[in-house]
């Protein structure tokens, strides 16, 4: 499932025709969007194991399926773990990269383009290089290898989340800190990560979403003994035909969206408190 | 240096320059500076947009590393000292305060620094928010203050670690009129109240003027001048120092014949200069006089004996609020101004005859030749 990462909430003051018909294009656009995903919660509840749509009966089945079978725990766990760890390690890294890229210096440019180029890159040109990398390393199937793959995923976004929050960081403030008093790594601490830490929280939750739902690259990585929830899901759907999986989706779903949405407040806030 | 008659108690230490270079690649932003502060002492930094002011402060406070020269701080060298180790308080001109600490954690920050204790951080962060008139709102945010009140948190937080410098770059520029005239004043004030040296950076010449014991005018990452206000108002050392300084006229010289007297170029007519005028040794030579060194008089009345006087007919009067301006041309090529305060105005007129007479101590020899452009208009 996709969902578009950088949602903005228009701010409206006075409504006039041309905006009510703007607005109605914005709710239709959404919708367009949104019921296709939104289909999935109805057949998740579905009486019979088909995926007949609208369904005919209801249960919960499903649910209950979702939570006996191991193998969906299993797979939700690691997906968990991977999305988790993937999301401290991009987050590490890419703000290193958006503090390591400011100020002026040759070739930054293209250190630019090469730290957004996994967002460029074609996914499935990605998953085949690293997984010609992995197989001879042995990392295939393991949890270093599905972390290692994903927090390069992750990256690009806790990069751009971060250099704008620094852009909006007067630069001067490092300065001031170490004319009072402060050695660099404390001014560091006490003014820079604070005031982008609103910056990189919402750069992490993209590097988890990022991971949490990658399915191209995991493809290549699983092993039996280790599957993440998309791969699970992607087997389910080809092998059986078992409405669990719309279940394992709304659940996933009703996660991100909470994700986002916490996302979204989280950068709202930022704006208003030092705007 | 002799403008020191101000009381307080001097906890100020002496700022040496020496030699100071800054180069970027081939651009030379600072070059050869040499300044000296002395303990207690208010110094400024006055230059056009670009001259290196900013630098030469950065250097100062450790943000930017000198290519070549010393900086000596109460006789000690602090060019090996990272900036947070060289006790050096700062004001930066867009105020630099934390946004997400309060006005009393902005000024206390210093102070945990330092390792003080919780009371004594309370008692001076709060005595040093009543220094700047902000006692009362030291829990408000930086988004919360005005900009003259941001400022003065700023000034609190450079001053309550009892810096024995401290460096101000532009710190009035972005106030209005009336709010930088105030806050001129306040820092005057906490100046003779610390008794610290001040080195303070501007591009407005009457603040500098005003404000400091001494004055060190820059250009083009060189000093044209150092000295007290009125060393560089009424004895200009440079062409540049003495337009950048207000309004100046220059007049060409075409030679010097005799000691004290210089031949005005293209009218041939002869200037007294002040007795004790160097007379130069190489050819070009300007001689510049303040317009409000000047005066006008319709043409043809007697004049005392020993004034300098060259006709001319009035171009323009320009009315100033508190003076009014006369342009008088003199020759096609030689424009002067006169400047009349409000109350002393000489009854003479647009299109006028008139006989522009000064004394000739006021009019300063420079060894410099004007440009074209400066011959003919005087701002
Ligand atoms: N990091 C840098 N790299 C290259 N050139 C620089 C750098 N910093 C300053 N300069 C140049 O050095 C010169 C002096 O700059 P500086 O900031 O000291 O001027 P200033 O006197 O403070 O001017 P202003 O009144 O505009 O603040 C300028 O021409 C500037 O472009
Ligand atoms: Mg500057």
């Amino acid at each position: 499932m996709t969902v578009a990462w950088s949602a903005r909430i228009p701010v409206m003051r006075r409504v006039r025709p041309g905006r009510v018909a703007l607005i109605a294009f914005v709710v239709l656009v959404t919708v367009w969007l949104l019921l296709p995903t939104l289909a999935v919660i109805p057949l998740s509840f579905a009486g019979a194991p088909t995926f007949r749509f609208p369904p005919t009966s209801w249960s919960t089945e499903w649910y209950a399926n979702l939570v006996h079978d191991g193998r969906w725990i299993r797979a939700f766990v690691t997906s968990l773990i991977v999305a988790s760890l993937s999301a401290i390690v991009a987050t590490v890294l890419g703000t290193a990269a958006a503090l390591g890229m400011r100020g002026r210096f040759i070739g930054r440019q293209v250190m630019f383009v090469l730290l957004l180029a996994p967002m460029v890159v074609p996914v499935v040109i990605f998953a085949v290089a690293v997984y010609a990398v992995f197989l001879p390393w042995g990392l295939t199937g393991t949890l270093p290898g599905f972390v290692a793959a994903h927090c390069v995923l992750g990256i690009p976004f806790v990069f751009v989340t971060v250099a704008a929050g620094l852009e909006g960081m007067d630069p001067r403030l490092t300065d001031a800190a170490a004319s009072l008093g402060a050695s660099p790594i404390k001014a560091f601490r006490v003014i820079t990560l604070p005031l982008i830490a609103p910056s990189m929280l919402t750069g992490a939750l993209f590097a988890f979403m990022a991971s949490f739902d990658e399915t191209v690259v995991s493809i290549f990585l699983v092993t039996p003994a280790r599957r993440t929830l998309p791969v699970t899901m992607y087997e389910s759907m080809t092998r059986e035909i078992d409405p669990t999986v719309a279940a394992a989706a709304t659940v996933i779903f009703m996660g991100t969206t909470l994700l986002l949405i916490i996302g979204v407040l989280v950068q709202a806030r930022r704006r208003t408190s030092h705007g | 240096m002799d403008s020191r008659l101000h009381m307080g108690i001097r906890s100020g230490v002496a700022l040496e320059l020496e030699a100071l270079h800054k180069r970027y690649g081939d651009y030379v932003a600072v070059e050869s500076v040499d300044l000296r502060a002395d303990p207690g002492e208010f110094l400024t930094l006055l230059g056009p947009s670009g001259s290196g002011k900013t630098t030469t402060l950065n250097m100062i406070a450790g943000f930017v590393t000198p290519s070549s020269g010393r900086i000596q701080l109460d006789g000690g060298k602090i060019d090996h000292l990272p900036p947070h180790k060289r006790n050096i308080g700062m004001v930066f001109q867009h105020y630099a305060l934390f946004p997400h600490m309060t006005a009393f954690e902005n000024v206390a920050f210093p102070l945990k620094q330092r390792k003080c204790g919780g009371a004594e951080i309370r008692t001076r962060v709060l005595e040093a928010l009543e220094l700047v008139g902000l006692g009362d709102r030291a829990h408000s945010y930086p988004r919360q203050l005005s900009g003259g009140q941001q400022q003065r948190v700023a000034l609190a937080r450079a001053i309550v670690f009892r810096p024995s410098l401290l460096l101000m770059d532009e710190p009035l520029g972005a106030l209005d009129r009336q709010l930088r005239e105030h806050m001129q004043m306040e820092i005057k004030r906490i100046h003779v109240e610390l008794g610290i040296t001040f080195v303070y950076v501007t591009h407005d010449q009457e603040e500098a003027l005003t404000m400091s014991d001494r004055v060190a005018i820059f250009n083009n990452g060189r000093i044209e001048q150092v000295g007290t206000a009125s060393d560089v108002y009424d004895r200009p050392r440079t062409l540049f120092a003495a337009e950048f300084l207000g309004e100046s006229n220059s007049l060409s010289v075409a030679r010097t014949c005799q000691p004290g007297i210089a031949v005005v170029a293209g009218l041939d007519v002869p200037v007294r200069l002040p007795e004790d005028t160097q007379m130069p040794a190489g050819d070009g030579a300007t001689v510049v006089i303040r317009p409000e060194r000047l005066r006008a008089m319709p043409a043809g009345l007697e004049r005392s004996p020993g004034t300098n006087a060259l006709r001319g007919v009035v171009q323009r009067v320009v009315y100033l609020g508190s003076a009014r301006r006369v342009d008088v041309e003199v020759s096609p090529w030689i424009h002067l101004s006169v400047r009349e305060q409000s109350g002393m105005w000489s009854p003479v007129q647009k299109g006028d005859a008139v006989d522009i007479g000064w004394h000739p101590g006021d009019s300063v020899l420079l060894e410099q030749r004007t440009a074209p452009a400066i011959v003919t208009g005087a701002a």
